[in-house]
């Protein structure tokens, strides 16, 4: 009854921001998921920050990586959702900085084999074919693709199978030896896949994905923004929608929490044939 | 079956064919067909699922392609398992292979994915097709129901339509047979429609109304022949092949004092004394089984049985009657009681009439042949000539009355004949002998030609074929000039005997010849009293002819004569003895001394007897086994035997045991004296040395009966009596009884040699003596009636008194007693 009075005067309090605010701010994601269900996650929370914050945020699709990354490229987006790695990039180009991000969890990768295999070490891929889900992921390919490449002087043959669950697919079904993933995707497969599988390695963890802010936003929008995100945090409902980016706990970033990831220089890793 | 069943039958076989084809031929096909339309689709399906699987398949994003699998496994539910291999043969899909048990009876499609025509992966699906298409083959079968309903639905009413259109009007229409059948013509049927059964309704009603027409017609038809056989005179009687009677009309009522429904149903043999009670059941099966007939189509008289238990005589005439395969008899019936009464009083009549005409005529024949033949020389001319002409009438009408009873006789069918083969020349010899005296009268000169057949016999009745020489021979007399000679001639031809009797008279004229065998018929009327006659001989003649077998016919030249001739079969048998031939007495002497016994023989031989000689009692023997001989000259001591055992030899013997024996003996009295009292029979005893005179004596009285015989004339008719006792006075002792009981104290009293017995006597039938005359002694019946064949066989000779002469009686006597000397 509280939370619901505590809307309603947040709605009639929000009213005249809104119609007051006729600017328009877009917002680009990085299409790990589909359009569509990138839509059913982002869109409740950019109308909640929108309502809370008086700045009218709209979501931007883009269909695949690549054009993602053109319009990233291009400063498409007020503000974006993005890898890591982009946020290196952007923030190299000037363009855009981290705002927010996840402040309690950490990006690594693993590397999964069926369970039953025989290989007890990463050693043991070396020269072998390891699925990935597509080259630019940052957590599931690159990460693990830096690591083994680096620390244990691995070649292997790249196999993108377009997403983390095709990984796992193919290789519970034996097509691939072992391939890479991240924790949070291998947790979310089906009880039947998991017990097939068993993770061999994980890589060293970075921070997660940021939400950027382009440097043509002024700095009272990129506050109202902030804390009104920050705000999100406050309340279990808006919490729980954070949940779904996955974000678990929403925090403030800067560049230097890239650092680490600006010091793998991923890109490297990333196949250009494969980027899509 | 009913027609009811009937009807509705085609219909119901033609729904059962309908819903069988339906169900085990249209709907299997419909199955097959569906299913080989849904595996194409299926197939259709495949081939598209695979394109879409391409490029995940190329993107190795097995994650999709499991996730599209798993989706399309969840959509389509018959759809049991689908397996998923990649170009190395490693599977993609499902899951855990491991786990997934394909169910038997599934449908399995494969399908090799390409892309730019290199394989990249086989796809397989197993299909449940029958979980495919149950919702379908429900929906079949529900359609199927309905059909079947609906056919069903149909044949009822078919049934039902042919139960009111068809079954309803024939049971109508059998009703309607019905009624007529129980005589109901009223009951009528009306039916609208002029469509095949109202057709055959008019046709019905048609029929109904020509059977009730014709129905009358055979009532009154009926009643027609009912009243006839209701009014008949005679008694009709039906019965079937077991002799149940059928119908019994109201003369046969009245016949048999029965009515007819006591009758009907009943036997035959309730109408018939025994034997033929008895005997009816067999006659019945042996017609029925040998088609012999034994009173069908004859008429025939019978013995009735009355209801009162008499019986009495019926003619009965059965004919047989077929009436579709029943076989009826029909008897038609007369009491002919009336008839019979009549019959025998008519021929009590004529029994009487003959006996009553031919007493006195015997009488007056005997009496004036007497008189003419004894005392003629001491009779005037002029009362001789009345006495000549009496008895010339008394003759003709002996003769007259004869005729008249053979034609009775003959037209009653009773004329009873006594066959035995006779030697026809000796007979014609005989009948030439008895009637040359008559010719002789004529002055007509009487042969016989009959040359080398002595021996040829026929089979006839002696008496009778001499009466039909008698009547040729008179004729052929009669009509023949004075002076004329007849000829009687006996050959031999084509194993027939032919006899003709040959005049030279004027012939036959052509007019008379068609009816010369006729009754009474006479070439002229003047014939009767100028010729003498009855007009009835050739009659008599053919009948006799004709019963004999035998055939009797003429030629005849006017002008010049006539030849009657008749013709009889041989008999075939030849006689190596016969007696007819032996017109000499034959004697056998038996002597061993061979000049006695020469010198006896030419005595005999002399005196006219015809004498054989044995030396030997065996000789003897002999010459008597194979000889009959009148007498025996016995000398009583024989090289061989005693002469007197030989005596009582013969007399044993049945040949021999009236053979006249005389004893020749040395010692003749002596012997005489030792068997005097023994029945030898002996004729005389002689003493050696023979006297011949006395043996010449002795000879005559034991051949020509000239001796002490004794005769009994039993005859109640006085006049009879005298002519006989006229007759046999001169040569045997004549001794008489007129009535039973005189006769009977006389035969118990004397003894006689023969006796001539009249049957018709006041105090009884003289055939009762028969049992008191003593069986050696023959017995003559000469009574005014003929003798029947059964006394006939009890007697030595029968005559019938005016049909024989007295010289008929004498000889007859005289060959009996010369016989049984």
């Amino acid at each position: 009854m509280t939370r619901l009075l505590k809307l309603i005067t947040l709605l009639v309090l929000g009213i005249p921001t809104s119609v007051l605010a006729s600017e328009t701010y877009t917002v680009g994601v990085v299409p790990q998921f589909g359009p569509r269900q990138i839509t059913q996650i982002w869109q409740p929370i950019l109308s909640e920050v929108s309502r809370s914050s008086g700045v009218q945020l709209r979501l931007k699709a883009s269909p695949n990586m690549a054009t993602f990354e053109k319009q990233l490229n291009n400063g498409v987006f007020d503000f974006a959702y993005m890898s890591p790695n982009h946020a290196v990039t952007t923030h190299r180009r000037q363009t855009y900085k981290p705002l927010l991000k996840d402040r309690e969890r950490q990006l690594f990768g693993i590397i999964v084999v069926k369970k039953d295999s025989l290989i007890q070490s990463v050693q043991e891929l070396n020269g072998q074919t390891i699925a990935f889900p597509s080259s630019s992921a940052i957590g599931a390919t690159l990460l693990p693709k830096a690591e083994l490449s680096r620390k244990f002087n691995i070649t292997m043959n790249s196999l993108y199978v377009k997403s983390h669950s095709s990984v796992y697919f193919n290789v519970v079904m034996g097509t691939v030896i072992a391939g890479g993933g991240v924790q949070k995707t291998f947790a979310q497969q089906d009880k039947k896949i998991r017990d097939k599988l068993r993770i061999l390695y994980a890589t060293e963890s970075v921070s997660p994905h940021p939400i950027g802010v382009h440097s043509r936003v002024s700095q009272a929008v990129q506050e109202k923004i902030t804390s009104a995100f920050l705000a999100l945090d406050q309340q279990t409902e808006t919490r729980q929608l954070l949940a779904k980016i996955p974000i678990k706990k929403i925090g403030s970033a800067t560049i230097s929490d890239y650092d680490a990831v600006k010091k793998l220089q991923l890109e490297t890793f990333q196949d250009n044939k494969s980027t899509q | 079956m009913n027609l009811q069943l009937k009807l509705f039958l085609p219909t119901f076989l033609l729904f059962a064919s309908l819903a069988t084809t339906m169900h085990f031929y249209w709907i299997p096909n419909y199955k097959a067909l569906e299913t080989s339309h849904q595996l194409e689709a299926e197939q259709s399906f495949i081939e598209v699922l695979s394109i879409a699987l391409v490029p995940d398949l190329l993107n190795n994003d097995l994650a999709k392609t499991h996730n599209t699998l798993g989706i399309i496994l969840a959509d389509r539910q018959h759809w049991r398992a689908i397996t998923l291999y990649d170009d190395n043969n490693r599977i993609l899909f499902p899951l855990e292979p491991e786990k997934s048990i394909i169910p038997n009876g599934m449908e399995k499609i494969t399908h090799v994915i390409q892309f730019n025509d290199f394989e990249i992966a086989r796809i397989a699906v197993w299909i449940d097709i029958q979980a495919a298409q149950a919702e379908e083959v429900e929906h079949l079968y529900q359609l199927e129901i309905l059909l079947l309903t609906i056919l069903l639905a149909a044949a009822l009413l078919t049934a039902w339509l042919h139960d009111r259109w068809i079954r309803q009007p024939l049971r109508q229409l059998a009703n309607l047979a019905s009624d007529i059948a129980l005589g109901h013509y009223d009951s009528n049927m009306n039916y609208g429609a002029n469509d095949g059964i109202g057709k055959l309704v008019a046709a019905f009603n048609s029929m109904r109304q020509q059977v009730r027409r014709r129905e009358t017609d055979l009532m009154n038809s009926f009643a027609q022949n009912k009243a006839v056989i209701d009014n008949a005179v005679d008694g009709i009687i039906s019965i079937n092949i077991k002799g149940t009677i059928e119908s019994f009309n109201p003369a046969a009522e009245k016949v048999f004092g029965y009515t007819a429904d006591e009758v009907i149903g009943k036997n035959i043999k309730l109408l018939m004394p025994q034997p033929y009670q008895r005997e009816h059941d067999g006659y019945l099966y042996n017609y029925l089984s040998t088609g012999k007939k034994k009173i069908i189509g004859i008429g025939r008289e019978v013995e009735g049985l009355r209801k009162d238990g008499t019986t009495f005589p019926l003619e009965l005439g059965v004919s047989e009657v077929k009436l579709d395969d029943r076989r009826l008899f029909i008897g038609i019936i007369r009491d002919i009681s009336e008839r019979k009464k009549i019959d025998r009083m008519k021929s009590e009549f004529v029994s009487t009439v003959s006996h009553e005409l031919r007493t006195p005529l015997t009488s007056i024949r005997g009496a004036l042949s007497l008189v003419l033949g004894k005392g003629a020389k001491d009779i005037p001319p002029k009362l001789l000539r009345l006495l000549e002409t009496a008895n010339r009438n008394s003759e003709r009408l002996t003769f007259l009355i004869n005729d008249i009873l053979d034609l009775e006789k003959i037209s009653a069918g009773q004329l009873d004949l006594k066959l035995q083969a006779v030697n026809l020349v000796v007979l014609a010899k005989r009948a030439v002998e008895e009637n040359d005296a008559y010719a002789h009268s004529h002055q007509i000169k009487l042969t016989l030609q009959a040359t080398g057949q002595q021996n040829t016999r026929v089979y006839i009745d002696e008496y009778r074929l001499l009466q039909v020489f008698a009547n040729l021979i008179s004729n052929a007399v009669k009509f023949s000039a004075k002076g004329d000679t007849v000829t009687v001639d006996v050959k031999c031809i084509d194993n027939k005997m032919r006899v003709s009797v040959i005049d030279q008279g004027p012939g036959i004229s052509d007019e008379f010849r068609s009816r010369i065998f006729g009754r009474f018929a006479q070439a002229d009327s003047s014939d009767t009293r100028e010729k003498g006659g009855t007009g009835l001989g050739l009659t008599i003649s053919k009948a006799i002819i004709e019963q004999l077998g035998g055939h009797i016919d003429f030629n005849s030249v006017l002008g010049e004569g006539s030849q009657f001739f008749f013709e009889l079969p041989l008999s075939g048998i030849s006689s190596v003895n016969d007696p007819m031939d032996t017109s000499r007495a034959t004697i056998l002497i038996c002597e061993d001394d061979p000049d006695l016994a020469q010198i006896m023989a030419q005595v005999l031989e002399k005196e006219g007897y015809h004498a054989d000689i044995a030396h030997s009692a065996a000789s003897a023997r002999t010459l008597l086994e194979n000889k009959s001989y009148q007498l025996l000259l016995l000398d009583l001591i024989l090289p061989d035997g005693n002469g007197l055992d030989l005596i009582r030899e013969l007399r044993e013997n049945k040949a021999t045991k009236s053979l006249a024996i005389i004893v020749i003996s040395g010692k003749a009295d002596e012997e005489l004296k030792k068997f005097k009292g023994d029945a030898l029979m002996v004729v005389d005893w002689l003493q050696k040395p023979i006297d011949f005179k006395h043996l010449s004596n002795t000879l005559a009285k034991t051949t020509q009966l000239d001796h002490r015989s004794h005769i009994l004339h039993v005859e109640d008719n006085i006049d009879v009596i005298e002519v006989s006792q006229a007759l046999f006075e001169d040569i045997v002792d004549f001794d008489f009884a007129t009535t039973l009981s005189q006769a009977l104290s006389k035969l118990n009293t004397q003894h006689y040699d023969l006796v001539i017995l009249d049957i018709s006597l006041p105090d009884g039938s003289g055939l009762e003596l028969l049992n008191h005359i003593d069986h050696n002694c023959p017995v003559v019946i000469f009574s005014g009636q003929e003798s029947s064949e059964e006394i006939s066989k009890k007697v030595s000779a029968s005559l019938t008194k005016s049909i024989s002469s007295n010289e008929a009686l004498l000889s007859t006597v005289q060959r009996l007693l010369n016989a049984n000397k």
